[in-house]
């Protein structure tokens, strides 16, 4: 018995940690739309999301929180949209050792804005640990100056753990 | 964006993209525009890489081939996954079928894509028949291009 | 165990840490000693009441560690008046006392001070080493090991003493052999770390409203432990709130937010909102949300 969809949504540039992420939280294997990149994402990876990832976390009672990743690329900007609808929350993933990792982060907050204003963020900071710079600060001079309640935390997105925590941070500024 | 249901009667060709190589982009063309003629109602068409890049086209100047790429890349990922996964085997095409018109999105071999946009029609078996073929005709350009 | 605060009577100990003979006696346990322990290279002294110099030691440098400890002694009848002149210029309004409870919001206190008013201070919370607080630069250099200003944070007998110096004294004393400098932030978070028991900072209150302009970077491990701070920084972030209310809305122990409380203050990251109606209660938005969400933390802390 569900009264209402709870959704969490997971977006970020490509390459990001965002099916890793959800990989990490999700009950059941993640169902990915994966498939063999030809432009510029090549230079991370090798496939790439193109419609979404599902998962979902059960919870004691049989409720259901469902996961939905988006693909990172611009060009599949009307499915951040349609996955948005009925989330109670983004997590944004930012690559630290992406060419402007600040500018991703800007972006993705303008582009899911609205949805921000509606619910509540959190950033993940992913591979924080190989990035030359630290991007921390930065990211909270973004946040501070959007004047969102977002928390920014530094996270493996392939880590249990972190990605608990990341989650947390979320639940705490619903 | 605000996608009108008539149809514009001027199609424009292909422009040239950074994406597929100019060399076949002029071959597709001219399957697309094979098909188109073969069958009135297939009103236009576009072929796109599997991650959602436009490579070949002939579309109305209203239509947004970018969006309509990706669009129909996520759509038909997302097919092929949950037919795999109800057990159906590989997805042969997806078919949206609207009040004024129907479109295709088939595999046009491993890494391409076809769509096809179609007038109100009764038997899709018209339109669907010579979209099939010129999926294969697209996948066989691109099988020769590789091996060269 | 080593000589207590409340002893009148014992012994000062110089023990050369560098022979076999040093380092079995250092081990012992000896009461009614302190020991002041002489190496090649300086132990950090994480035990109340040790001190360690080293070699070759100047004379200079052993005259000061003795005299530290035979004014103490001496003065440990006036430790009581020692109380900071930290804790005056109450505003009035209702305060925790502070007169129980250890140093860390008095500390906290003088970092907060030094940095908005872009002073330069010399703190020192006898017999342990000074602080030497420079708030244009936002550095607190010392001798002190990090744990041993754990242990001036907890003291509760001797009180920090403040005094300002002025900017050739502090480089001086900056520069100087066996001084470490840290940020300003992270001495701040050693000593919030520590705790006040409760005790809130000096000139606030628990109908103080504040709000956070952004997260503290809780290290991972932090984080792991003290989920709660998660939920307290949560609260803040959206919306002014009082120690107060963020107990009512959290149920976590009143010390427990008191120490958030101080720690994000401390580090600039909260503000006093003057305006905000303090009598109103917290009230819980959509309670149904409420409890999904902490059952889905439930369930997150216990797959951890």
């Amino acid at each position: 018995m569900r009264v209402g969809e709870h959704k969490i949504i997971f977006t970020g540039s490509v390459g990001a940690g965002k099916t890793a992420a959800i990989s990490c939280l999700s009950d059941i294997p993640v169902v990915g739309t994966d498939v063999a990149a030809t432009d510029e994402t090549l230079n991370k990876k090798d496939f790439t999301t193109v419609a979404m990832d599902y998962g979902y976390i059960q919870l004691e009672d049989g409720e259901l929180i469902h996961l939905y990743g988006t693909p990172g690329q611009e060009r599949f900007n009307f499915m951040w949209e349609i996955l948005c609808q009925g989330g109670v929350g983004l997590v944004l993933l930012v690559d630290a050792t992406s060419s402007d990792p600040v500018a991703d982060c800007e972006f993705y907050l303008k582009a899911f804005g609205k949805f921000i204003e509606e619910t509540g963020a959190v950033i993940g900071i992913t591979r924080a640990d190989i990035a030359s710079n630290s991007i921390y600060e930065q990211v909270q001079d973004v946040v501070i100056e959007k004047g969102y309640p977002i928390a920014v935390l530094e996270i493996d997105a392939r880590n249990n753990e972190d990605v608990n925590m990341l989650v947390h941070a979320l639940m705490a500024v619903l | 964006m605000d996608v009108t249901a008539e149809i514009v009667k001027t199609v424009s060709e292909q422009q040239h993209n950074d994406i597929a190589p100019a060399s076949i982009i002029e071959k597709m063309v001219a399957v697309i525009k094979e098909v188109m003629e073969q069958s009135d109602e297939i009103i236009a068409a576009i072929v796109t890489s599997s991650d959602g890049l436009p490579w070949a086209q002939i579309l109305p100047d209203n239509f947004d081939d970018k969006r309509f790429s990706a669009m129909s890349s996520a759509l038909l990922a997302l097919s092929m996954t949950m037919a795999r996964e109800a057990g159906r085997g590989g997805t042969k095409n997806l078919m949206i079928e609207a009040e004024n018109g129907n479109i295709y999105v088939l595999q046009a071999g491993p890494t391409l894509l076809l769509t096809v946009f179609t007038k109100a029609n009764k038997n899709i078996g018209l339109t669907l028949a010579p979209t099939r073929r010129a999926s294969e005709q697209i996948a066989k350009i691109k099988k020769e291009y590789d091996a060269n | 165990m080593p000589l207590s605060y409340n002893d009148t009577s014992g012994e000062v100990a110089l023990i050369n840490a560098d022979t076999d003979v040093g380092i079995s006696y250092l081990e012992e346990e000896n009461n009614d000693q302190v020991k002041i322990i002489l190496a090649e290279r300086a132990v950090s002294t994480a035990v109340l009441g040790f001190r360690s110099l080293e070699r070759p030691v100047s004379v200079h440098d052993l005259v000061n560690a003795l005299s530290t400890y035979c004014k103490h002694f001496s003065s440990r009848i006036d430790t009581a008046s020692a109380t900071a002149t930290i804790a005056s210029g109450s505003d009035g309004s209702a305060s925790v006392s502070q007169t129980v409870g250890n140093n860390t919001p008095l500390l906290l206190h003088e970092f907060i001070s030094v940095h908005r008013d872009k002073t330069l201070i010399k703190l020192e919370c006898a017999p342990y080493h000074p602080l030497y607080i420079n708030g244009i630069s936002g550095t607190c250099a010392t001798r002190a090991s990090l744990a041993e200003i754990h242990i001036i944070a907890k003291e509760t007998e001797s009180r920090p003493v403040v005094t300002e110096i002025d900017a050739a004294e502090e480089l001086n004393q900056a520069t100087s052999n066996d001084m470490v400098s840290y940020p300003i932030g992270t001495i701040i978070w050693q000593i919030a770390m520590v705790g006040a028991n409760g005790t809130i900072l000096p000139n606030h209150s628990l109908d103080t409203a504040v709000k956070l302009k952004s997260l503290p970077r809780f290290p991972r491990e932090y984080m792991r432990n003290h989920p709660e701070f998660l939920k307290l920084s949560g609260l803040i972030l959206k919306q002014s709130m009082t120690i107060r209310q963020l107990q009512q809305a959290t149920q976590l122990d009143i010390e427990v937010v008191t120490d958030f409380y101080n720690l994000v203050f401390s580090l600039g990251l909260s503000s006093i909102d003057k305006s905000a109606d303090s009598a109103e209660l917290y009230k819980k938005k959509n309670v149904e949300r409420e409890s999904l969400l902490s059952r889905l933390a439930k369930k997150l802390i216990s797959a951890a």
